[in-house]
């Protein structure tokens, strides 16, 4: 694999988000541009210039006209995809820490770090899908209020019938968007759920942690289907849209890096098999602990971004599907 | 709000490059050499960019001028490879493609300081697990290549000696580079051609000499145990008298060495050897398979072409020993490797090289004039 390196953004990198076509990639940094790449070529297309903090998380509309960033300036901002221009300006009390448009786009979630204050909950707005998208609601619609610690992902069920968020308290929990009630919430982590992601049919979903687990849950039940244990505290997983594949990355915690050999930290990208539960192999490559992982929408590749300031766009090698359709 | 992935596909054609004049995007970063020459200051006008044609490797010479920090007028010699790339994707993606442009800091910036493709990152495949993992190296080094080589020497040893003193009687002058047999048939319908077998035994039995002088390395151990009973060649004549590990500078006639000032690396350029005539298929790894029977193995430099990757057809190699470079000489010296007959000789020293690279431009064209105007890019505007 020949993968690109991206070098738009000056700080670690907070999320990565394909478009669902696959054709652009938005990637949201601790500095304050949201950036826009061709997936293919990794020419940057774009960056979004407004935000005042480090920008936490992002979301695209279906359609990839809007983008929908949430940023630590306790702002979250709508955004013309095409053109960079900012249109709309929602303000919470805390920073936002993650950001997700329903399907549908006719309703969206911010949810705000435990911080200055406030508890961490999920606010519901809804969105106007009018053509020039600056006529917006101020007020959220409902607040979902339970997690003890800060949210750190939440992601919408494929009918908008019911979200799930995680959270730094090491639950996850089921919320119910009409009536805005916990429908149910397991704990499985020891210590920070720092990521969060669907697989493609919305059935499975997998959870990373700050303790070096990752674990495999099934949606409507909530119950665990399958853990994995690895060897460093886990930043970022995804799920194959194309394989029975999980990637997941981390490694040491950024304060630590300089204080030990640059083997020890453990930076590579390594890929599970979600029924055999082992290993298949790695891709290094960052050079501090990876933040954020995405597989491109059908699967044939995947980014990473990492404390180090830098994504890495991989396509995968005709090697990969060889060799694991072998496995 | 209406999805626009519609079912129909039309078709997206993209230069990824074609942006604005001064950018030069990822794609061509990695082909391109720049020349800058300055030229005059205060030129009046700037002349317009010229491209060239594609050449045979489809690479296109683009020379334009700008205005540097200081002021003068550079020119820029870029060499270009394009490449189309024909992608059938949704209406929505080629619409964007088509119609969007870049924004933001994107807009003002180079494509080449934010997008690199350099280097070549391999999957590392997890196929076995932390228990029999040791279990297995130990049992790849002891069925490894030193067993393979053995047991070719070992066939080689009894099939062709039976009928060869038979042959020798008829004076043929048709000598098997390969086997030595004598008008039996040509080099290249020789039955042991491509085997290691006879370069291994003559790797082993030139061992053999060597460590009665004392001069050698050994331990390298390609079929080693062939040729006699153990304890007369291989490791067990280095002195440790049992199979461990021993260091080179341990080992007997290291001393010698030392005295004498041939270190592993200060000689190396004398121990240099040039092989020619090398198939495009070769890699660093045959040649160190091809090289390392006559001894230990410095450096092994294959030469390739800068743009395409390809192997041109040469390669330089470093024995630590002058005396494994001479044997390696004799014996590979027209050779036959693949489909061609291997030319070996003492690589001449860098001043020597302009003057005897015949063979080397004659396999890499191109390279010569792959820069067309670099070397007379001094002339100042009119």
């Amino acid at each position: 694999m020949r993968p690109l390196l991206l070098k738009g953004h000056e700080r670690p990198l907070t999320q990565l988000k394909f478009n669902p076509e696959g054709d652009l990639l938005f990637t949201t940094a601790k500095d304050t541009r949201p950036t826009v790449w061709w997936a293919s070529t990794g020419e940057r297309l774009g960056t979004y210039e407004g935000h005042t903090g480090a920008v936490w998380a992002c979301d695209v509309f279906w359609d990839s006209t809007r983008l929908v960033t949430g940023s630590a300036d306790n702002t979250a901002r709508l955004w013309e995809v095409q053109t960079g221009r900012e249109l709309f300006r929602w303000s919470l009390r805390s920073s936002v820490r993650s950001v997700g448009v329903a399907p549908g786009c006719r309703l969206m979630h911010l949810a705000n770090s435990k911080l200055l204050g406030q508890e961490s909950c999920i606010h519901l707005f809804r969105l106007k899908p009018d053509d020039d998208g600056r006529d917006q609601e101020k007020e959220p619609i409902s607040v979902f209020q339970g997690h003890t610690a800060t949210i750190t992902a939440a992601i919408w069920y494929n009918t908008a019938e019911f979200l799930i968020s995680a959270s730094e308290d090491g639950t996850v929990r089921k919320w119910d968007v009409e009536t805005g009630k916990e429908r149910d919430h397991a704990k499985r982590h020891k210590k920070a759920i720092t990521d969060l992601k669907f697989s493609k049919d919305n059935q499975f979903f997998l959870t990373g942690s700050a303790d070096g687990t990752a674990v495999l849950w099934d949606t409507h039940n909530m119950q665990e289907v399958k853990s994995f244990v690895l060897d460093r505290p886990l930043n970022a997983v995804d799920l194959s849209p194309l394989m029975p594949h999980a990637v997941v990355g981390g490694g040491q915690e950024a304060s630590q890096v300089t204080t030990t050999a640059g083997k020890a930290g453990k930076f590579a990208a390594s890929f599970l098999h979600l029924v055999y539960g082992q290993e298949l192999f790695s891709v290094k490559g960052h050079f501090g602990p990876i933040n954020c992982l995405s597989f491109t929408p059908d699967g044939r590749g995947f980014a990473s971004g990492g404390e180090d300031g830098y994504v890495r766009l991989h396509h995968f090698d005709e090697e990969y599907f060889r060799l694991s359709s072998e496995m | 709000m209406s999805l626009r992935v519609a079912n129909a596909e039309t078709e997206l054609e993209r230069e990824p490059w074609e942006e604005a004049d001064d950018e030069q995007p990822y794609a061509t970063a990695q082909r391109t050499r720049g020349a800058q020459t300055p030229l005059t200051k205060d030129a009046p006008g700037l002349p317009p960019p010229q491209v060239s044609d594609p050449d045979a490797e489809g690479c296109v010479t683009i020379t334009d001028y700008y205005v540097n920090d200081e002021g003068y007028v550079v020119r820029r010699t870029r060499r270009v490879r394009r490449r189309l790339e024909r992608r059938r994707v949704c209406a929505a993606v080629a619409e964007r493609h088509r119609r969007w442009r870049k924004f933001g800091l994107a807009a003002a910036g180079n494509t080449n300081t934010t997008t690199q493709a350099n280097e070549d990152i391999p999957i590392e495949w997890n196929t076995r697990s932390a228990d029999d993992s040791d279990a297995e190296e130990r049992g790849e080094a002891e069925t490894g290549p030193g067993a393979a080589a053995a047991s070719a020497t070992a066939d080689w040893n009894t099939k062709p000696s039976g009928s060869g003193e038979e042959l020798m009687t008829n004076k043929s002058i048709v000598v098997c580079r390969i086997c030595g047999r004598v008008g039996d048939h040509w080099t290249l319908r020789c039955p042991y051609k491509g085997l290691q077998g006879p370069l291994g035994e003559l790797g082993a039995n030139d061992r053999d000499a060597q460590t009665e002088t004392g001069a050698g390395f050994t331990g390298i151990g390609v079929a080693g145990n062939a040729n006699g009973p153990p304890g007369t060649n291989g490791v067990a004549t280095a002195g440790s008298g049992s199979s461990r590990y021993v260091p080179p500078s341990m080992r007997s006639g290291a001393s010698a060495r030392l005295r004498e000032g041939d270190s592993l690396y200060g000689r190396r350029e004398e121990n240099s050897i040039r092989i020619s005539n090398l198939t495009e298929a070769a890699t660093e790894d045959d040649l160190r398979q091809l090289l390392e029977p006559f001894g230990r193995v410095v450096r092994i430099y294959l030469a390739r072409d800068k743009y395409t990757g390809a192997p041109k057809g040469f390669a330089f190699a470093a024995f630590a020993e002058r005396s494994a470079a001479e044997r390696c000489i004799a014996k590979l010296n027209g050779f036959g490797y693949d489909h061609l007959i291997l030319s070996v000789e003492w690589a001449r020293p860098s001043g020597e090289r302009s003057t005897s690279t015949g063979t080397a431009a004659s396999t890499a064209p191109g390279l010569a004039s792959a820069l067309p105007g670099s070397g007379a890019g001094t002339s100042s505007l009119p």
